[in-house]
């Protein structure tokens, strides 16, 4: 409040000095026609006002308000002085009222010594030069009645603006709120869309597995089968040909027909081919199965979710983004079952397993060079740790505050949208866990998940709560 | 000798599952169908020891086929077989077979299955294994 007060005053300085000048005028003015004592007032005047722009331009700046103490002990006797010589006319009275207007309130007391100061000197000396008592008694009133002017003025000004400064606080607190409000809400938005997104994908996804299952059945059963069909038309061609072995007439041409069927291979190759088949569907089966429990379309807290299973099916859903780079290492110590939305939390681990490829890849390039994801789980208290760990770039130390942010990303277009880690924390935090994360630039990043196993404590007035629910 | 229905609406299922099990003709006598209709029909005809039904079928699906024979005077042991995995799912169909099969479940584990329910004292009027 007291520098715009200040930044006020500074303004008024000109006017201030305008007014001042005025005064000089009409004291130099009032010796009209006495030329010498005119002179010798102006030569005075002159000093005076010199004396004062010093004050105003050199001292000021390097003694701050100490420099009014030097002005006014300077300035009072000088002119009272200028009174003395030019005999003590009217204008020279003028002094004590402008003293008292252009006066610097922010220091009242010092205010009053000061006009009470320069009231005493004039009187005194105007006084002592026998000047009628009228004037110094008039004057001197005069100079106290515009302080009392000026003091008002000042607390006018003052009030005024310190009911602007009030509506200014209160509209930057008003827009940073509003501001915060907005942020909270993308963030909400954000989350939303992504759960809509996942919704969606884990709906097509569970639909695409169904569907998958089922020529995978007969295929299986179908290979089975052959497995079967095989072994024993096999077996059947082996009786046939010691069959035939024993009639010297057809021998040579079952022995020609075996060699022509390459039976030998087929004895050893088949079985193996059907095995290889049956084998493969498997796997298919396995890769449908994981990416069913990853996308399982339940979106709300499940209780005693295995988190070992959640990692497991996401590993393997997740092969794709890190195998050609990376070796997985599993350090999964037993952890009991956890509360927690499951679709949310795979969603967690697979963005914190896509980062870690591309970090493995970013650091190995086209070496052919691997790295290694060590995946692991740890219990602490009531919390359980999953930790995501690689041997890829690192983090640099300038972008390690911002990762968490929304849209953030250091790689180009197609490898990532920046949004993994801002929703990864979001969840995290509804969970009531903590995503931390340790990175030496060159050397990798850990990235460690806490989750509550009792999952997040009741929700306290949280928008994004009432919002997640809103997403069913 | 012991009696299995197989009813499921994908002919393929159906025939890869007869050609799989030709190997036991010897053992069980099993019939292949594909609507439930159809399974109550056969079972009209002879009731069945084991019912093994797919859980999507267009008409009457699995799980109200299975609850109709479940009623029946001879109870037959229910296998339910489902593409869907989540437990949401399993739990739907829980109540109305005495075993849940994941599709695609495998030859081995579908014959250790029925072994496992034929060698079980037969179900009928008694507890399920």
């Amino acid at each position: 409040m007291k520098d715009r007060y200040t930044e006020l005053q500074e303004r008024l300085a000109a006017f201030n000095g305008a007014s001042a000048m005025a005064v000089t005028l009409l004291v130099v003015g009032s010796c009209w026609g006495d030329w010498a004592l005119m002179g010798t007032i102006l030569v005075m005047n002159v000093l005076v006002i010199a004396f004062n722009m010093w004050i105003t331009f050199w001292l000021l700046p390097r003694m701050g308000h100490a420099a009014e103490f030097v002005r006014v002990a300077v300035n009072t006797p000088s002119n009272a002085l200028i009174g003395h010589f030019a005999g003590w006319p009217l204008a020279i009275w003028l002094w004590l009222p402008y003293v008292a207007l252009v006066a610097d309130h922010t220091a009242p007391r010092v205010l009053v010594g000061t006009v009470l100061f320069t009231c005493l000197v004039y009187d005194v000396l105007a006084l002592v030069d026998g000047v009628a008592p009228i004037y110094p008694i008039v004057f001197t009133a005069l100079a106290f009645f515009c302080l009392e002017v000026s003091r008002l003025r000042f607390l006018f000004i003052r009030s005024m603006l310190h009911e602007s400064d009030e509506d200014r606080t209160e509209l930057a607190r008003a827009h940073s709120q509003l501001h915060q409000e907005v942020e909270a809400r993308e963030a909400v938005e954000l989350e939303l869309r992504h759960a809509q997104k996942l919704q969606a994908v884990g709906r097509l996804a569970a639909g695409i597995a169904h569907e998958i299952n089922t020529p995978v059945q007969f295929v299986t059963n179908s290979v089975a089968f052959l497995d079967g069909a095989v072994a024993d038309l096999l077996g059947l061609a082996r009786k046939q040909g010691e069959l035939l072995q024993r009639e010297p007439a057809l021998a040579a041409a079952g022995a020609e027909a075996a060699r022509d069927a390459d039976l030998e291979f087929l004895e050893t190759d088949a079985p193996l081919a059907v095995k290889r088949a049956l084998d493969g569907l498997g796997r298919v089966a396995g890769i449908v199965r994981s990416m069913q429990t990853f996308a399982s379309p339940a979106r709300t807290l499940t209780e005693g979710v295995d988190l070992g299973e959640a990692i497991r099916s996401t590993l393997v859903v997740a092969a794709h983004e890190y195998r050609r780079v990376a070796d997985v290492t599993l350090e999964l110590d037993p952890i009991p079952l956890v509360r927690c939305n499951p679709g949310e939390i795979n969603q967690v681990i697979l963005n914190l397993l896509v980062n870690a490829g591309y970090a493995i890849e970013d650091r190995v390039g086209a070496t052919g060079a691997r790295g290694t994801i060590t995946v692991g789980t740890r219990r602490d208290g009531d919390d359980v740790l999953v930790s995501v760990r690689d041997t890829g770039v690192g983090i640099p130390y300038d972008v390690q505050s911002r990762i968490f942010e929304p849209f953030f990303t250091t790689r180009g277009p197609g490898r990532g949208s920046g949004q993994g880690l801002a929703i990864s924390r979001a969840v995290v935090e509804k969970h009531g866990g903590r995503i931390t994360f340790e990175s030496v630039p060159g050397a990798g990043a850990h990235f460690c998940v806490r989750l509550p196993i009792a999952g997040a404590p009741p929700a306290e007035g949280r928008p994004e709560g009432g919002a997640a629910q809103g997403a069913q | 000798m012991k009696r299995i229905l197989f009813v499921d609406d994908e002919p393929m299922v159906l025939e890869s599952f007869r050609a799989l099990l030709r190997r036991e003709r010897h053992r069980w006598e099993m019939q292949f169908v594909h609507s439930g209709a159809e399974a109550l029909a056969a079972w009209d005809v002879e009731p069945f020891d084991v019912v093994v039904s797919d859980m999507r079928m267009p008409g009457m699906d699995g799980a109200t086929l299975l609850r109709s024979l479940r009623g029946r005077e001879r109870r037959p042991v229910c296998l339910l077989l489902t593409g869907y995995s989540e437990a949401s799912a399993l739990a739907e169909c829980e109540p109305y077979c005495d075993r849940v099969l994941r599709k695609p479940c495998s030859p081995g584990e579908l014959l250790a299955v029925l072994e496992e329910v034929l060698a079980a004292p037969c179900p009928d009027g008694s507890d399920a294994p």
